[in-house]
């Protein structure tokens, strides 16, 4: 599902009909039909190809945004879990502070700040989800820092920086995976939400809240305007929660085995 | 199949397995996990299942529990509490039963108490239920099963919790539970292993007493031969999910007869040797591995690590049978009497 | 026992009145947490080729002793002398140094061994850390361990999950041999694994020994596996030794009232001597909190005065090399 997402994505060009910008005055608010399979808006735009368009704009904001937070998050988290003590403690609480405020909330200021605009919008995205990484790689590392592997590898000599890139990554990698391309859904609805509020992308842009935030005007009079990006940004983020899934069956290399 | 078994004692049969058959799921196949398992147990008996991990000895005690893990099946034979098979039982009746007329005491005692309830509610619990009688009786009861397994001043122990008692009072409580209701039959899943040595020897001696003075049938599970020598009468030996061996424990001891009880004796480390004069003898091993179920050799288990093995081993599974000089065993070449 | 004149070589690993104190963390509410002392000034020492058993039950401060050792943790007091050179505090470089001669074979093989590791680049990183071989040699020097502990080749290219308990446990101390060692720490090294393994890596460990003069500190709760190994027997109660000596001397005549506790509580090997032994030892471990006035074993032990229970008792020897911690011994 998230293949053909990316794909789709990848091959918007060839794919779309028309392209995401070619305005149609004859064609306004067109009933979906053949021709215009999802209708189109009122610039007379192909809503289908608008979309096509909007997936390859959906999968860079959350790219782009996971990748920040992930980066982030997992160095702070990383090296808060292992260095202990005060600093530890230190960065943990200050990701505390920041964690009592909701995702968007934190996003709004900094774009706010920034000015709106797509790129602005994904790194406030970005940068509005580093606590919850940056979390979630504190808890793991620091399991992970309970396993005898670890002293048995400072047993073995090992010093502090290939413990913890040649043993403690490798163990807190994978699961942060899983952990990401679920964030990957959040981080594509915070982004919608943001271009819906008129503080991401910025028209004429093809992005999916951007389409749903001018659609809404005509909601009475042609509601496949606003249904069509709506559903786009439904089966996304269930796409790629459906991967989280997969991914975490799939990294474990220990098949448990079952004894009994 | 049940003339293999003779029937020894006078007392009364408590429970009575016969062909039980255990398979699990694994991915698309069904994994046979033990294969007709049969064994005998009387009144005021302990009997001793012994294996190591993967021999299917936690497996049968939750089958006989009814508590088999998902994914595991009964797949053939019978397990008859006092004539009542419990295999054939629903969900419902085995409720009642368990912890009624068979109760089971778990290697970890910290987990298997829940930590938010007084000790007193734990233990009163089981009777209220069971034996529907009032809170006050039940209160005074559970005070007399504390003492009954040796718990100083039960009273104040009652208000506390689990946390705030060592190891071996918990395990102390959890055997207290077991015979609340008076049961015919405790299953002591590795009883004494999470316990420090000098903590072990007492937790032995309350289930020895607890079986004198009630005449309950205890199964013990265990991989521990010492625990097995301590309190066992008779002893059934697992191996990969089949019985390879029954006798009573002071034979099994004196000569056993399959090859692999004889490699496990001969490969426990004993106090009585070192201590004697002369060089250190080497202990005997047994070579290779505990076979998973997954991959269990065609024939007899044991082959592949059996110093006895012969073409007929490899090929046909060995049943459980006696011999003439009334020992029974799963093997091939001690089929003959020695 | 401190009496080592310069005539004498000094024992290749010795400890001098090791400590280690922890202070348990505050409740919410505050109160004053006294400091543990898990190891409570600890002398022992092991020669070249030699096996120190020691013995106690959990919470007695043995890994706590194990981890002292291995530098894993820094003890409170005392010294830790490897060929007679204070090794208690180290620059880096010489800590690392320190790891070629010490080695460590931890309880549990399952958690021992990184799971995302193939068993090639856990035997590796050994050599590569000390820089031991090179290149075409690592591969060679990779084999050799593997078939020291008693495994095939093909092993190298597979990942811990895919061994049983006992074949982990040799792979743990492949890696553990990687840099041969003089000194080895195993902490429980058996008591994960199945009953018919435990004799073949007591018997590996044995022949290693024997192959190449290891000195063991053989840490278990198990008498029984401790005398199978040890040369000399050192029996550890509430993070103090009790009772040490020859491990025959201390089997046979065991001094202390802990030790015949302790020998008088594993099972009996045949049933029919069930009835024979002393038994019922009473009484549990608890941790101790500060430093207690007297004998640390008041609590449980049948034969105390009151001299016990005001005036900690120290070691002393009773016949050569036999030492124990008893007013009354």
């Amino acid at each position: 599902m998230v293949l053909l997402l990316v794909l789709l994505a990848i091959f918007a060009p060839l794919l779309a009909p028309y392209p995401p910008d070619q305005i149609g005055v004859a064609s306004r608010l067109a009933v979906p039909g053949p021709g215009h399979w999802l209708g189109t808006d009122e610039f007379g735009r192909d809503i289908l190809s608008r979309i096509m368009y909007g997936s390859r704009l959906t999968l860079y904001v959350g790219l782009v945004a996971v990748g920040i937070g992930l980066t982030c998050g997992i160095s702070i988290g990383a090296i808060a879990a292992y260095a202990g003590r005060w600093l530890g403690g230190l960065l943990m609480r200050a990701i505390d502070l920041l964690y009592t405020f909701p995702d968007v909330l934190i996003a709004l200021g900094l774009v706010a700040f920034l000015g709106p605009s797509l790129t602005n919008a994904m790194i406030a995205v970005g940068i509005s989800v580093v606590p919850y990484y940056a979390r979630v790689t504190y808890a793991i590392v620091l399991a992970e820092r309970q396993k005898t592997y670890v002293e048995a590898a400072q047993v073995v000599g090992a010093g502090h920086a290939r413990i913890i890139v040649r043993h403690l990554l490798p163990n807190v990698v994978p699961p942060m995976i899983v952990v990401a391309s679920l964030g990957f859904s959040a981080a594509v609805l915070s982004a919608a939400a943001l271009s819906f509020l008129g503080l991401g992308a910025q028209p004429p842009a093809a992005e999916w809240g951007l389409m749903l935030a001018t659609g809404r005007n005509y909601i009475e009079r042609a509601p496949w305007v606003v249904i069509a990006p709506g559903m786009a940004i439904f089966i996304a983020v269930m796409a790629f929660n459906i991967l989280g899934d997969g991914i975490r069956d799939l990294l474990d290399p220990r098949q448990v085995e079952r004894t009994f | 199949m049940d003339a293999a078994l003779p029937v020894s004692s006078d007392a009364a049969l408590t429970l009575s397995v016969r062909g039980l058959s255990v398979s699990f799921r694994d991915g698309g196949a069904q994994v046979p996990a033990l294969e007709d398992v049969s064994f005998d147990l009387h009144a005021g008996e302990v009997l001793a299942l012994v294996g190591e991990s993967g021999s299917g000895k936690s497996l049968t005690a939750l089958a006989i529990m009814g508590l088999l893990p998902g994914g595991a099946r009964v797949d053939r034979g019978t397990v008859l509490l006092e004539s009542c098979d419990l295999v054939s039982l629903g969900p419902r009746e085995m409720t009642c039963i368990r912890g009624d007329r068979m109760s089971m005491i778990f290697q970890e005692p910290m987990t298997s108490l829940n930590p938010v309830l007084t000790i007193g509610r734990q233990l009163t619990e089981g009777l209220e239920i069971h034996l529907g009688i009032a809170v006050a009786t039940a209160s005074a009861r559970a005070v007399e099963l504390l003492r009954l397994v040796g718990i100083p001043s039960p009273e104040r122990r009652m208000r506390e919790y689990p946390h705030q008692l060592s190891g071996g009072m918990r395990q102390r409580v959890m055997i207290a539970m077991a015979i609340a209701c008076d049961p015919k039959l405790i299953i002591a899943d590795e009883p004494t292993t999470a316990l420090d040595v000098s903590i072990q020897a007492q937790i032995i001696a309350v289930l020895a007493e607890i079986r004198a003075r009630l005449g309950t049938a205890i199964l013990l599970i265990t991989h521990d031969l010492g625990v097995v020598a301590e309190m066992a009468d008779r002893v059934a030996v697992l191996y990969s999910g089949r019985v390879v061996e029954v006798a009573e424990a002071e034979a099994l001891f004196d000569a056993p007869r399959h090859p692999y009880t004889q490699g496990l004796l001969s490969a426990m480390p004993r106090l009585d040797w070192l201590a004697a004069e002369g060089p250190r003898t080497r202990l005997a091993e047994i070579a290779g591995v505990v076979p998973s179920l997954r991959d269990r050799p065609d024939g007899c288990s044991f082959w592949p690590r059996c110093p006895l093995a012969t073409e007929q081993c490899r090929r046909e599974v060995p049943p459980l049978i006696s011999t003439s000089d009334g020992r029974v065993a799963a093997c091939w070449v001690r089929q003959v009497a020695a | 026992m401190t009496t080592a004149t310069t005539a004498i070589a000094p024992p290749l690993l010795a400890l001098t009145g090791v400590r280690k104190e922890y202070v348990p963390r505050r409740g919410l509410f505050g109160g004053a947490a006294e400091p543990v002392r898990a190891v409570d000034g600890v002398s022992l020492s092991v020669d070249r080729g030699e096996t120190l058993g020691l013995v106690g039950e959990s919470g007695c401060g043995k890994s706590t002793l194990a981890r002292i050792i291995l530098r894993l943790v820094a003890p409170s007091a005392g010294t830790l002398r490897l060929d007679g050179q204070d090794v208690t505090r180290l620059s880096r470089a010489r800590a690392r140094a320190y790891r070629r001669r010490v080695q460590m074979i931890f309880q549990d093989p399952y958690s021992s061994l990184n799971p995302r590791m193939r068993i090639d680049t856990l035997l590796r990183e050994p050599l590569l850390i000390h820089g031991l071989a090179r290149g075409g040699a690592i591969e060679a020097e990779v084999e050799r361990l593997l078939s020291q502990v008693g495994l095939a080749t093909d092993a190298l290219s597979r990942y811990p999950h895919e061994f049983s308990g006992g074949q982990r446990q040799r792979l743990a101390i492949a890696r553990a041999i990687a840099v041969s060692p003089e000194v080895m720490v195993a902490d429980e090294p058996v008591s994960a694994l199945d009953v018919s393994i435990r004799a073949q890596v007591l018997n590996l460990l044995a022949d290693l020994q024997q192959a190449r003069s290891l000195a063991y500190l053989f840490i278990s709760h198990d008498i029984a596996v401790v005398a199978y190994l040890s040369h000399r027997i050192a029996v550890m109660y509430q993070g103090v030794i009790v009772e040490t000596g020859p491990a025959r001397e201390v089997l046979r005549h065991p001094q202390h009232p802990y030790t015949e506790i302790l020998l008088a509580a594993v099972p009996v090997p045949h049933p029919r001597l069930r009835n024979q032994a002393v038994r019922h030892p009473t009484g549990e471990t608890s941790v101790p909190h500060g430093a207690p006035s007297g004998c640390r074993y008041v609590a449980r032990c049948p034969i105390m005065q009151r001299r016990c229970q005001v005036e900690p008792p120290e070691l002393h020897a009773l016949a050569d090399g036999h030492f124990v911690a008893c007013h009354l011994r």
